[in-house]
């Protein structure tokens, strides 16, 4: 309460909550003080005069985080130009029942929730002599239009990525699930409490413990402000130093309702144009929302590429390795003559060009993420032609390398998950080193190191590799799917509480 | 939520079993065998297998009465604390020696075929680490980590017998009887330790989700295993004729080397190294846990999962003590491990089950 010392820190706290006066000036003097205003340019107060009711009313808002027209026309100008009626001027729920035409307002008791409020772009209404704030739904701020995905497109499917916008990412996935178990739960997170997380569920198939497990962590990220979905989970995530992520971060509404229906859960904040869903499993991962777009053939097709493209991407620069240092009797005699022909003249050894080339295309690949649009081609031209072309000639690099190199590179593209490309190119250093050490038999050891390891892992409760590692009643929808109407089960490992998506397909369907 | 409680499941199970049994006829038990069996080598996994069944009964049985409790809590149930004590003790020894020879029998392996020129204690080294920490991963790890493998190994043994099919001569498998009836069912005898494992595996019935599970995988598992050791040595038979297979050392790998397929694809047996590393390291990373279960449970521990990293240690230390590849195979395997063990195998569950029995009637009786 008042006196107001803005150094003690115990009264900066949430949990000191300052209840609201009911003097306007005394409350308005919190608030200000509280913006540091007139310093700070962004707050407006506008006071205006009733006259029906014969009261003063000050609005209080932050310039930008609100719509100008909605204040203007539907509070401002309803409260000027009320009419006179019956009114009982004690009542100030009849300012807003019967004056305002605004769509939504919730009633605070107390000021910091009043300044939690302004901060989200709500306008605030004091009314003199009222116990009672009223904050008005007034948000509104320029963001991006929808746009296609970066990272996640496809041929045949929808073209629409998040934005950075909570509440227009929530209506497209409520575009694409319209049913009433759809929930939303606003969580706050962090010590300062402007911060909120949109927890999606399905309230009739999503587990309630796993709920429960979510919020709990949620609720214990301990920073002030966590900017965006990305900052969200690398708190959220139950292995902070592992290769593999807990939870899948994607830009795609369908993805994330395809999600929803399995009972998964979506998280959703305001600027990260993407959602994250919790928790994951390998296939996750692996497949794109493609996969089921595409009729059967299509899709399965598309799939066993991306794994073989996925298995090249992670074995090719080791297997050469291993065989080339190893196991050179495995290779046909013409390759072998022409292998060693072209490295006669070489003067590294293999493992030295290989990973000399393999650092040089992740160099080149994090450069060409900051190259300007206009420069892009021509880098990639100079990047191509004058590297590759020219080592080769001057006799640095065995143009089989190259060659090794750019398929390994390009197929690590194929892995459409922004995390787990970076897992398969990590893992495909370590694989190299194994092959340097031991050959075949170190890439055996660390595959089966890896595979023990990837088993084990959980996210959420969850085993990574459900459902084939731990088998149970799924849509069978692993490596190969089948058609869509055939899966009619929603996978076991998320325990949902309705695990038949549809009647099983009848015999001879 | 959780769906996972740390047992394992029918599937899971029974491919820890096909992928410890099955192994075997990958390494120099298979030399031992053709060296006795001759030419009705193939014979002599089916008379083990017989020879096998009633132990393998008696320990269902004994399973199934006691419920939930592992083969040691048994065997200290039946036979009291200092003699409970000695068998399982002696269990947990025969069961150490093998895991050692074996160790160095497949380090050897690896390091003759495949690299000539670094020294069988890196490979020991190697092998024991890699296990060690799949065996930590915990029995589920163990378990999806095989049931996820089975079908990969049994592509790549089916693609190994197309490619070797045009080497297959069958007059090598005359004489069909080998060296005999008598002499067969002698051999068959003792060597039934070769199944014995799946004795062994009674002490993982706790962590297996229910006796069904465990009954069916066990029994499937062992059909599997000797139709596979069987199968696979009537091919080393009938590829290699009977005396070259007892000279050579590693069938399985020299095999390898004969699948072929037209004049390009030759030499290839790289690759089916490759998944014949990811089946001997799960198999050992099974053992290291069986140990250390049996170890835990005979001492009777509060936890036993401590005891891996210094049972694989020690697996690595005895397996440098064999000098070569013949004494580590005739001596220690054969003498010692094989021909001496067989007698435990058999005795030890039907006559438990037999004290069982008695215990029981006689409790009826005096009721």
């Amino acid at each position: 309460m008042w006196p107001f010392f803005p150094f003690k820190k115990s009264n900066n706290s949430p949990s000191a909550k300052t209840v609201v006066t009911g003097n306007l000036q005394k409350d308005l003097n919190y608030l200000k003080k509280a913006f540091f205003y007139p310093d700070n340019k962004d707050l407006i107060v506008r006071e205006i005069y009733i006259d029906t009711l014969e009261k003063e009313v000050v609005l209080l808002f932050m310039a930008g985080m609100v719509d100008r027209k909605v204040i203007e026309e539907h509070v401002i100008k309803t409260l000027i130009q009320a009419k006179p009626s019956n009114v009982d001027s004690k009542l100030q729920e009849d300012i807003v029942k019967r004056m305002l035409s605004i769509q939504n307002t919730t009633v605070y008791y107390t000021l910091e929730k009043a300044i939690k409020g302004v901060l989200m772009g709500k306008t605030i209404m004091l009314v003199d002599e009222s116990k009672k704030i009223f904050a008005l739904e007034t948000t509104g701020y320029e963001h991006r239009s929808i746009d296609k995905p970066e990272r996640e497109n496809v041929i045949k499917g929808p073209l629409e990525g998040f934005v950075e916008s909570s509440l227009i990412n929530r209506s497209l996935i409520r575009r694409q699930l319209k049913s009433k178990n759809l929930i939303t739960e606003g969580i706050e997170i962090g010590t300062s409490g402007i911060c909120e997380v949109s927890l999606i569920y399905m309230k009739n198939i999503a587990n309630d413990k796993l709920v429960e497990r979510v919020k709990k962590r949620l609720k214990q990220v301990n920073s002030d402000n966590v900017q965006g979905l990305s900052v969200l989970e690398q708190h959220l995530e139950e292995r902070p130093y592992s290769l593999i992520p807990t939870m899948l971060y994607t830009e795609r509404p369908d993805r994330a309702v395809a999600f929803l229906q399995e009972g998964h859960i979506i998280l959703i904040m305001d600027n990260s144009p993407a959602c994250l869903v919790l928790p994951v499993t390998f296939w996750a991962l692996f497949h794109t929302a493609e996969d089921q777009y595409m009729r059967w053939p299509y899709g399965n097709f598309t799939r066993v590429i991306r794994m073989i493209a996925l298995l090249v991407a992670m074995f090719t620069p080791a297997v050469y390795l291993a065989i080339t240092n190893f196991h050179p009797e495995m290779i046909p005699s013409e390759l072998l003559l022409s292998i060693m022909n072209t490295r006669e003249h070489v003067p590294f050894p293999a493992y030295f060009e290989l990973i000399m080339l393999e650092l040089a295309f992740e160099i080149l690949r994090e450069a060409f993420l900051r190259v300007p649009s206009l420069l892009g081609p021509t880098i990639g031209i100079v990047g191509a032609l004058v590297l590759g072309q020219a080592a080769v000639e001057a006799g640095i690099v065995s143009p089989i390398l190259i060659i090794i190199v750019a398929m390994t590179g390009l197929s690590a593209f194929a892995v459409a998950d922004i995390s787990f490309n970076f897992v398969v190119r990590i893992i495909r250093f370590i694989f190299m080193i194994s092959a340097l050490i031991i050959g075949l038999y170190g890439i055996a050891l660390v595959l089966i190191g890896l595979l023990a390891y990837l088993n084990t892992l959980k996210s959420f409760g969850v085993p990574f590799m459900s459902p084939l590692a731990p088998s149970g009643p799924s849509s069978k929808d692993t490596l190969f799917r089948w058609p869509v109407w055939k899966q009619w089960l929603r996978p076991f490992y998320l325990d949902p509480k309705d695990s038949v998506r549809k009647k099983p397909p009848k015999r001879g369907a | 939520m959780e769906i996972s409680d740390g047992k394992i499941d029918r599937r899971e199970f029974f491919a820890i079993i096909v992928i410890l049994i099955a192994s075997k006829f990958t390494d120099l038990t298979a030399t031992i065998i053709l060296r006795t069996g001759r030419t009705a080598a193939w014979i002599l996994p089916i008379i083990s297998f017989i020879v096998i069944i009633l132990p393998f009964l008696a320990t269902l049985a004994l399973l199934k009465r006691f419920k939930k409790k592992n083969f040691i809590e048994i065997i200290y149930a039946i036979a009291g604390k200092y003699l409970g004590f000695v068998i399982a003790i002696s269990l947990f020894f025969i069961l150490l020696s093998a895991t050692a020879i074996n160790l160095r029998n497949y380090a050897d392996a690896v390091s003759t075929m495949f690299y000539p020129n670094t020294p069988v204690a890196f490979f020991i080294l190697l092998g024991a680490v890699v296990s060690y920490f799949i065996a930590n991963r915990g029995l589920e790890g163990i378990g999806r980590t095989a049931s996820l493998l089975l079908p990969c190994f049994a592509i790549s043994l089916l693609l190994l017998i197309v490619l070797t099919w045009q080497h297959f001569q069958d007059s090598y498998l005359f004489p069909l009887l080998g060296p005999g009836v008598v002499a067969l069912l002698k051999d068959g005898l003792v060597y039934s330790t070769i199944f014995a494992d799946i004795i062994v595996m009674a002490v993982l019935f706790p962590f297996v989700k229910d006796y069904r599970s465990y009954r069916t995988a066990s029994i499937r598992g062992l059909i599997v295993s000797a139709f596979l050791v069987s199968l696979f040595l009537l091919i080393y038979i009938i590829v290699f004729d009977f005396h070259p297979a007892t000279v050579v050392n590693h069938p399985f790998h020299q095999l390898n080397r004969r699948a072929q397929l037209g004049p390009f694809i030759t030499n290839v047996e790289a690759i089916f190294f490759f998944f014949w590393i990811l089946a001997k390291t799960l198999r050992f990373a099974i053992y290291f846990y069986v140990m250390a279960i049996i170890l835990g449970y005979s001492l009777t521990l509060k936890e036993f999962e401590p005891l891996i990293l210094p049972l694989a240690g020690l697996t690595a230390m005895l397996s440098l003590i064999p000098e070569n590849i013949v004494e580590g195979t005739l001596d220690f395997r054969d003498n010692f491990l094989l021909q001496r063990s067989w007698l435990y195998f058999i005795t030890v569950p039907i006559v438990l089950w037999f004290i069982s029995k008695w215990r029981e009637k006689s409790k009826d009786e005096s009721l």
